[in-house]
């Protein structure tokens, strides 16, 4: 008993081969389209005088709104298996555990989707860059993803990857436990639970504490604060951070494991 | 290899799949050894409860109470030992959109024990290109594929729900052939069927589910012991049996054997007697268990 491991690699990678080869048609006619459609648009900002100074804003713009839209849309498609009872049985019978299956899931939408969007966007715009210059004489840039475009960064390309490997865990576990129209109802429900979490902590936070962190508070005759300042901005920051970058997408991480493990057909 | 205690299982529903339906199972008990080459029958009628044992069998649905046991392993944790170790061939089959030497591509490596040769030689027998899209057979070619490749995975546990739902009549006699031939003593296959006919003589022991219970559970040599299944010339109702069916010319009868001549089940027979007479089967199997145990 128990000669195979609850946890092998090489199972993992077994996973995602199989599952780029299942996906390897349908990102073909996705990517093809988007990259028209971005083309389309480009082509039209520059035909446009007064738009040709915002081609390499442009390049963030449309890079975020594809990055985000298309990565959000293949993610809460990622468990389409569990959609219905035949194939959901098919895929639970896979012998690989449920945390194999949710690491193949998550390396394919996160970080396999990031290299791939941006080897994808870098090509897209070196096209659009000899179209635009052939046609225009008008050079955008090479597009670099690392490159902080705007002073600020916090706005560079490279950071809105880094968000997306984030917040892409939401939907992740919206693809776990939502059966139908998973994308649309994830959606609902981040808005949802961000504007009620944002409410419960602001309300709290000034009924108990608004007096320290605007005014600040005396102890024995010293008078400390106000938090809300440049050492309190600077630690809620470093909070947010943390809750952003590791806390949340753990948290998304372990539903999303406990909920696959605990699926029935 | 399979031990059941005590489960009771109910299908949920509602908005956080909290609210239970009709119970399935109440306080279910069944264990199923490998050991001669068995190949469990299980019979039942529609709503029994026959794919849900398998599924939780199988480790894909949970029992509400109760503990599961199948290869040292508890189903419901899904541990991929126990998952390489299992083939189940659901009724209603759900295959990719690929080839049929894709899928064993990315599939055959999840099982240890899978042999290229034996699923070659499976398909061939059934008639099937492996270079063909799983999309584009039929219902019955999609089943012939699944039972090839469940076949020749060499899993442990071989789970077939309605094997021979769409086989056309050369091909039940020889799935029944490849079954024969793959049985070992290290292996428990489980047949779940209707098609009681198309795999009479491939089953033993017999259960019977009903409201889900286990209302028999007898090996065929005891079977064929206890009772007696006779072809009956005449136009007048037989007297004394468990069970009659009008056929053109007689009866088919089931009566309590009394001659000690073993003779041939006829399973839809069994299955009807059982069914209508479950007290004096009752009766009649645990007096004999008890004969033998004294």
């Amino acid at each position: 008993m128990n000669q195979i491991k609850a946890f092998d690699l090489s199972r993992v990678g077994l996973l995602i081969k199989k599952e780029i080869f299942y996906q390897r048609r349908a990102p073909w006619i996705i990517v093809a389209g988007v990259f028209v459609f971005l083309l389309i648009f480009n082509l039209l900002m520059a035909e446009d005088s007064d738009q040709v100074n915002d081609l390499p804003g442009n390049q963030v713009i449309f890079y975020v709104l594809t990055l985000l839209t298309l990565g959000t849309v293949f993610t809460s498609a990622s468990f389409n298996e569990l959609n219905n009872k035949s194939s959901a049985h098919h895929y639970l019978s896979i012998p690989a555990s449920s945390l194999e299956k949710l690491i193949s899931k998550w390396l394919i939408t996160g970080i396999f989707y990031v290299v791939a969007f941006n080897i994808f966007y870098i090509i897209f715009w070196l096209f659009s860059d000899v179209v635009t210059g052939s046609l225009f004489g008008i050079k955008g840039g090479v597009f670099n993803p690392f490159e902080s475009r705007i002073e600020m960064d916090l706005y560079s390309p490279w950071f809105f990857s880094k968000l997306y490997l984030a917040l892409h865990t939401i939907y992740l576990a919206g693809a776990v436990y939502f059966r139908k129209f998973s994308y649309f109802k994830t959606a609902v429900a981040q808005g949802f639970i961000f504007f009620t979490l944002l409410g419960l902590i602001a309300g709290i936070g000034s009924l108990f504490f608004y007096d320290i962190w605007a005014e600040g508070m005396h102890v024995n005759g010293n008078k400390i604060g106000p938090m809300i300042g440049e050492s309190g901005g600077a630690f809620l920051m470093g909070l947010g951070k943390i809750m952003l970058w590791v806390v949340f997408p753990l948290w998304m991480l372990t539903y999303s494991y406990f909920k696959l493990k605990e699926t029935e057909v | 290899m399979i031990n059941l205690s005590d489960i009771t299982f109910a299908y949920k529903s509602g908005l956080f799949n909290r609210k239970k339906g009709d119970m399935l199972f109440d306080r279910l008990d069944l264990q199923m050894e490998a050991g001669q080459g068995q190949i469990y029958g299980l019979l039942g009628k529609n709503g029994a409860g026959k794919t849900t044992l398998l599924k939780l069998i199988s480790g894909l649905v949970f029992p509400d109470e109760g503990t599961a046991e199948v290869m040292d392993y508890t189903p419901s944790d899904r541990h991929p030992g126990m998952l390489a170790d299992i083939y189940y061939v659901q009724e209603e089959l759900y295959l990719p959109e690929i080839k049929i030497k894709a899928y064993e591509q990315f599939y055959s490596p999840f099982y240890p024990k899978f042999s290229g040769e034996q699923f070659d030689y499976f398909l061939k027998e059934f008639g099937i290109d492996k270079e063909r899209k799983i999309n584009n057979l039929s219902h019955g070619q999609k089943k012939k594929v699944m039972l090839s490749f469940g076949m020749a995975c060499n899993s442990r546990l071989l789970i077939l729900d309605e094997p021979t739902n769409g086989l056309d009549i050369p091909s039940k006699a020889l799935f029944r052939k490849m079954i024969a031939n793959a049985i070992s003593d290290e292996r428990l296959f489980i047949i779940s069927t209707h098609q009681v006919k198309d795999v009479a003589n491939l089953i033993d022991p017999i259960i019977i589910l009903e409201n889900g219970k286990v209302l028999f559970n007898e090996s065929v040599e005891n079977i064929s012991k206890k009772l007696s299944f006779d072809l009956e010339q005449g136009l007048g109702e037989p007297q004394g049996a468990l069970y009659s069916e009008r056929i053109p010319g007689g009866y088919k009868t089931v009566r309590p054997n009394t001659t000690g001549r073993e003779s041939e089940i006829d399973m839809e027979s069994l299955f009807n007697t059982i069914i209508l007479n479950q007290e004096n089967i009752n009766k009649l199997f645990q007096k004999e268990i008890y004969h033998e145990s004294n």
